[in-house]
């Protein structure tokens, strides 16, 4: 082996570019969804990931506890969840009410979703720089599936993109190739969320007529098939009405802090966990 | 041989240098990410990969060198969004490009071989933006901030002199051309 390497036929060298647009070309037309070797790979590698996370928040948890602030810090943190449950509470009730008095006025209709809510630890970042993903440490053994939404008490994360037994993959939202429908919660005016590979996010698709104006909340649609209805999805920051354009051009900044992302909720159909119910 | 003959040999040939050198790559694309999100610095790209590869160029280690960037760009495609094959692919055609114009650098002064780095990254980038523009992957193309990039590519191209001693001492060659 060693005498191979020290020869160096000139032809070897293609060859190792030859095989990375092999696999370049084989996964055109296919998603960024890990096969059965990068499956081995992210249940080998994703470990150390976990363990330089766990390393940092341990470190920083114990200058945060014990070095600064004892008391302050724990009650600090109970009420930051207090307000996090309250905020996801209020902010389901504002969308289940708005829904509930306009449905009953046409149909009398009532709605429930069971969903189950799997917590995952963030323990990973896009390695690239070039994209915006995560890594969880949920997979197929917990019942993590491709497309599922992930969210957090802000609103919504992401969805799964790739699956390993222990880890799953997250395109954010903020990820230029992420696209989620949703609606101006005060008019119900439709849009799709578009991310933008930074801080932001474009509403495309509102049209001319849409009734949207700064600071309106942008929610989940229900539409697509991917994220339940009613979850926030971001504020409007900024609106144009060219003349020239058949659709007025809306940003949004998105609901999540992902800078502070340090859990998630993978969200799952199959669930039995009931969300309340307006009548109740 | 005994173990201990067997852990001379290992010391004094450092036949843990290439070991060394997955390794610590390796690790740094899987806690790149990490890395760059916990020190706030996201924006800029510090991508040790390239100050490896440039190093094992200089040492007249092309094959290993394209072993390297190969499996360093898959794992890096495996721990982004984008699709595999896609990193893997622009190290690779990157460091073939060196390799066939290494008759022009004088690699084994340390400031050539930074320069290279810094090129290395720019290339990277502009490679990358051209491939995702042709080829018809599912990816959206990523907007490229090009002043971030030369930051980056000036600020690594500082740093590896620092990592190319690093790597003289793991070798064993501190004798390296410094000037």
């Amino acid at each position: 082996m060693t005498a191979f390497f020290e020869r160096k036929p000139k032809w070897i060298s293609y060859v190792f570019v030859f095989i990375a647009l092999i696999l370049l070309s084989l996964s055109i037309g296919r998603g960024p969804e890990w096969n059965p070797a990068e499956k081995v790979v992210a249940q080998i590698a994703a470990p150390f990931q976990k363990f330089f996370v766990g390393t940092i928040h341990t470190v920083r948890d114990i200058w945060a506890k014990y070095f600064y602030l004892v008391e302050t810090h724990q009650e600090n943190v109970l009420l930051k969840r207090k307000l996090d449950r309250l905020r996801l509470e209020n902010s389901r009730y504002q969308e289940l009410l708005l829904a509930n008095r306009r449905l009953q006025e046409l149909l009398n209709f009532q709605e429930n979703t069971d969903e189950l809510l799997l917590p995952a630890r963030v323990i990973g970042w896009d390695s690239s720089g070039l994209f915006k993903s995560i890594t969880i440490d949920k997979g197929d053994h917990d019942g993590v599936t491709v497309s599922m939404p992930v969210v957090n008490a802000e609103g919504v994360v992401g969805r799964i993109i790739s699956v390993s037994p222990g880890y799953a993959q997250v395109l954010l939202v903020t990820d230029r190739n992420s696209s989620v429908d949703g609606l101006v919660q005060r008019s119900r005016g439709r849009g799709i969320l578009k991310g933008r590979g930074s801080s932001e996010c474009l509403f495309e698709y509102v049209i001319k007529t849409c009734d949207i104006k700064n600071g309106d909340t942008i929610v989940t649609s229900g539409m697509g098939g991917v994220f339940p209805k009613g979850l926030y999805l971001g504020t409007v920051i900024q609106i144009e009405d060219s003349p020239n354009k058949l659709f007025k051009d809306v940003r949004v900044v998105p609901a999540v802090d992902f800078s502070k992302l340090e859990e998630v909720l993978v969200v799952s159909r199959s669930g039995v966990v009931s969300l309340p119910n307006p009548e109740h | 041989m005994g173990t201990k003959d067997y852990l001379r040999h290992w010391r004094e040939n450092r036949l843990f240098f290439h070991p060394s050198i997955w390794f610590a790559c390796g690790l740094f694309v899987v806690l790149r990410g990490n890395i760059a999100h916990l020190s706030g610095i996201a924006l800029l790209d510090f991508d040790l990969v390239p100050v490896f590869l440039v190093y094992l160029i200089a040492i007249d280690q092309d094959l290993k060198a394209l072993c390297l960037a190969l499996f360093m760009g898959l794992l890096m495609d495996m721990f982004s969004a984008c699709q595999l094959g896609l990193f893997a692919f622009t190290y690779t055609v990157i460091l073939l490009a060196i390799n066939r114009t290494r008759r022009f650098f004088d690699l084994a002064n340390v400031r050539t071989a930074a320069l290279l780095v810094a090129l290395f990254l720019l290339a990277k980038w502009f490679f990358v933006s051209i491939v995702l523009r042709i080829l018809p992957l599912t990816q959206s193309v990523p907007s490229i901030n090009f002043v971030t990039v030369i930051v980056s590519a000036f600020i690594m191209g500082v740093i590896a002199p620092i990592l190319f001693y690093v790597l003289d001492v793991i070798r064993g060659r501190e004798d390296r051309d410094h000037a």
